[in-house]
């Protein structure tokens, strides 16, 4: 293993789990979220030299693992526009009882990416807006959509486990 | 629920989901060993044909001294049929030596005088440029022959290298 690719491994895999995670949330099913962790940092390693010795090595990982989403939704042109199609893993219905989970599945997927960048992975409204590359009052309104699709989500659950 | 429960609820649901990334470890780092294979081998490659490249071009005797081994090899001591002449008003009177046959040839595509003179044992190929033009100085051996160049023209021997030398020196010393 040459030095570089060590001193890669040392600053990126720590974020692997992390950005499996939000694979899986982004991705069709658990085998795709795998191949787009994989290509992410393969393409995190043919960039790896130009990356500045001060970068948020993390907000430059999730970002490259958005825009190879976002490019593997472009390949596939044909289908519908996976941005604002909740995720296909929720399959239950909208009237059974549903957990934390699959409610942020169930959220369109420009919701689910600020209230997973923001409220799991802790990024600033700066980092996000980096990350998704859209203004930071986007993803402030963005956020609290989502927060309030969420709670409408999850209060009939709260009732339910409250009876 | 507050904003912050709901926060702290999501944290929490989010960390239990197990999650499992051993074997996506060892896929990334076969990934890249191949991709650090693919990207730098056809540079390597390339780099090390263009040393092979530079080298042999350094290294590599001169065109007209690997012609002119040949010829003399062919035509002085396998003695293959020419058409030569007795003498050549050209062939300059080498001190110890004597003038045996002329006839014209190409080395490395040029039109030189290819004579041929002797010192009673062996025999020598001289061969000598157009006015103006100039040959590469330097010895080389090529095969059984040694070739001497002085700039006017280039001496073969079929031997020892000292005889070559002394016989392209009293060349040199007669033009």
């Amino acid at each position: 293993m040459s030095d570089r690719q060590a001193e890669f491994e040392r600053v990126a895999l720590p974020h692997l789990e992390g950005l499996l995670r939000f694979a899986r949330r982004l991705a069709k099913d658990p085998s795709s979220a795998r191949d787009l962790v994989q290509e992410t940092f393969l393409q995190a390693w043919r960039a790896f030299a130009r990356l500045r010795p001060d970068s948020n090595v993390r907000a430059w990982m999730f970002r490259i693992l958005i825009n190879v989403h976002r490019g593997e939704g472009r390949k596939a042109r044909r289908m519908p526009d996976v941005s604002t199609l909740p995720n296909k893993w929720a399959e239950s219905s909208v009237e059974e009882s549903v957990g934390v989970l699959e409610a942020l599945d169930r959220l369109p997927e420009e919701q689910r990416t600020v209230l997973v960048l923001g409220v799991v992975e802790g990024f600033t409204a700066r980092e996000m807006s980096e990350i998704l590359d859209v203004p930071a009052g986007t993803v402030m309104s963005r956020l609290s959509r989502a927060r309030q699709a969420m709670r409408n989500a999850l209060a009939p659950e709260a009732e339910h486990v409250g009876r | 629920m507050s904003e912050g429960d709901f926060d702290r609820e999501l944290r929490d649901a989010w960390s239990r989901e197990p999650v499992d990334t051993a074997g996506l470890c060892v896929a990334i780092r076969s990934r890249i060993v191949r991709r650090r294979r693919v990207g730098w081998s056809p540079a390597v490659a390339g780099v090390a044909v263009l040393l092979a490249l530079v080298g042999y071009r350094l290294t590599r005797p001169p065109q007209v001294f690997v012609d002119a081994a040949r010829d003399h090899r062919a035509e002085v001591v396998e003695k293959a049929p020419r058409r030569w002449r007795g003498s050549d008003d050209s062939a300059p009177a080498v001190a110890g030596y004597s003038l045996v046959r002329a006839k014209f040839c190409r080395l490395d595509g040029r039109r030189v005088l290819h004579l041929v003179y002797t010192d009673g044992r062996t025999e020598y190929s001289l061969y000598l440029t157009p006015p103006g033009a100039t040959t590469p100085v330097g010895e080389i051996r090529q095969g059984a022959e040694v070739v001497e160049g002085f700039v006017r023209g280039v001496a073969v021997a079929d031997g020892a290298a000292d005889e070559c030398r002394k016989f392209a020196g009293a060349a040199a010393a007669a033009l």
